[in-house]
């Protein structure tokens, strides 16, 4: 397993924080699509912005 | 036969309006088992409406630019009377809409009549329209593949010839997706153009809400009447300097969409090729944006009520709300970024295209699509090429390329035309103009 993969740990300790109770029969397939979105976390934040580029909040195309 | 000679003929009394509207509704019930596209018909109130109507017209009363066209809307529009149910069952204890949705108010202003409701993937979560509590919408196509998501009811009953037009909604593609697989259009119109108002929401910064039809006159007459105002293009469409998004999106094309797209650009004079730096991160902060909105919106229910859910959107759900708060906001400002360069892009050329989908609609027994050599999900992944678009709100149509040269039985195919966000006028006149030349457009599915 990767170094920084997701694992069950993470995730109940995570839902935990939030009051969240995951079924048992969820488990597996919360954590794989945390995994998956931890993939793209770590796309979208290894992107360097400026200190002036906002969140679009408020967003108007 | 178009909206136009539609209302054409029920304004001069060729056809009566409960005539056509009783015709619609058997024609629903009887050929809708192939396809599941349809989850409620709204009988009553549609035959009370076409009998107004013509009344109306018989009585030399004036009567709307819309008058006895019947449409259907994706179960996340509010309907008088209904449980507005968003593709589950969790909301099926709410009380009945009180209203119309503002934009079915809009169109029944116009004496549209609304007689269905139709499938979507559970609270629009997912590109397949397999719903574990209404059934899996058939591509009208071809019936053992999807017909695409979220929207796919929508797309699917247009598709089949069943509606003239309906209405969906799309955060992540869920209009251009289904459109494409199924051969219609399908336009996602600049954000905040139409009011969201009776729409059940999924991740509130990307929903957007627009049209399906089966041409580009029928896309602009709908589109005008929720709009509340006209897309008149004066200038000529032949100069438009049109630019082919390589990079991301040039990537797994079956070779049908790429011949498809060159004779498109072979039939534009002014053309050239435009990359967009970072994608596939704009893809990543729509991805992480709609799973943290959609999470954080029913947390709520996930906590009492957990076991209501599709088992499959509970687990991707849940998972969003789970995102740490620093990703969402990076994902926030990417996307203020991207929205900047695109900006740039459009001081270049006027109309961007891509394609839609990577190919072909997947078969229900075998729900993947091939991205870089690898088979996965078709429910996660057939918005590869929609979601990054999305995430900077500009006007997006869903164009049906013509059936491949010599095989009138090849399943449709789709792009994507962009515009600058408000140019929904030039869009619709550009993709107008390719229509006329045959080289968009894709024939109603045979019974």
């Amino acid at each position: 397993m990767p170094e920084n993969e997701m694992t069950v740990k993470d995730v109940m300790v995570i839902a935990r924080q939030i009051g969240l109770s995951i079924p048992e029969q969820s488990v597996a397939g919360v954590l794989s699509n945390s995994q998956l979105l931890r993939g793209y976390c770590d796309l979208i934040c290894s992107m360097d912005l400026r200190d002036d580029c906002l969140p679009a909040y408020e967003y108007r195309p | 036969m178009s909206i136009s000679n539609l209302v054409r003929k029920i304004r001069d009394g060729e056809l009566s309006a409960e005539k056509h509207c009783l015709e619609t509704i058997q024609n629903l019930k009887a050929r809708d088992s192939k396809y599941h596209a349809v989850t409620r018909v709204l009988e009553d109130r549609a035959i009370t409406a076409a009998k107004q109507l013509d009344q109306k017209i018989a009585s030399g009363s004036p009567v709307g630019s819309l008058a006895g066209v019947p449409f259907g809307v994706k179960d996340l529009f509010d309907v008088q009377g209904l449980v507005t149910t968003a593709g589950s069952i969790t909301l099926n204890n709410n009380a009945p809409a009180s209203n119309d949705a503002e934009v079915v108010r809009r169109l029944c202003s116009e004496d549209a009549i609304p007689v269905a409701t139709l499938n979507m993937d559970e609270f629009a979560y997912g590109f397949a329209t397999e719903n574990a509590h209404y059934g899996t919408t058939c591509n009208p196509h071809d019936t053992a593949r999807l017909a695409g998501g979220s929207s796919g009811g929508s797309a699917a009953a247009v598709a089949a010839g069943m509606l003239p037009f309906t209405l969906g909604s799309d955060t992540n593609g869920s209009i251009r997706v289904p459109a494409s697989l199924c051969g219609v259009w399908g336009l996602r119109p600049t954000q905040g153009l139409l009011p969201l108002s009776g729409v059940y929401p999924f991740a509130a910064s990307l929903d957007v809400i627009g049209p399906f039809a089966q041409s580009v006159a029928d896309i602009r007459v709908v589109t005008e009447v929720m709009a509340g105002r006209k897309f008149e293009y004066k200038d000529d469409v032949d100069n438009l300097k049109v630019g082919l998004l390589g990079g991301w999106f040039a990537q797994d094309l079956s070779a049908d969409l790429q011949s498809g797209i060159q004779k498109i650009l072979q039939s534009c004079p002014i053309t050239c090729d435009v990359t967009l730096p970072e994608a596939d991160k704009a893809r990543a902060a729509s991805f992480v944006i709609t799973a943290a909105e959609g999470g954080n919106l029913h947390l709520a229910r996930l906590k009492t009520n957990p076991m209501a859910y599709d088992p499959a959107t509970r687990d991707r759900l849940m998972a969003g709300a789970l995102l740490p708060a620093s990703t969402v906001i990076q994902a926030q400002r990417l996307r203020n970024w991207f929205r900047d360069m695109l900006h740039s892009v459009f001081n270049e050329v006027d109309i961007l295209m891509a394609p839609a989908t990577v190919g072909i609609a997947p078969r229900l027994d075998q729900p993947t699509i091939m991205v870089g050599g690898k088979a996965v999900s078709a429910r996660a992944n057939l918005g590869l090429f929609t979601q990054p678009l999305s995430l900077a709100g500009m006007p997006v149509l869903s164009a049906p390329l013509p059936p491949s040269e010599g095989n009138q039985k090849s399943l449709p195919l789709g792009v994507q035309f962009i515009a600058a966000p408000g140019k929904e006028n030039m869009l619709l006149a550009f993709a107008e103009k390719l229509e006329r030349s045959s080289l968009l457009g894709f024939p109603v599915a045979s019974e």
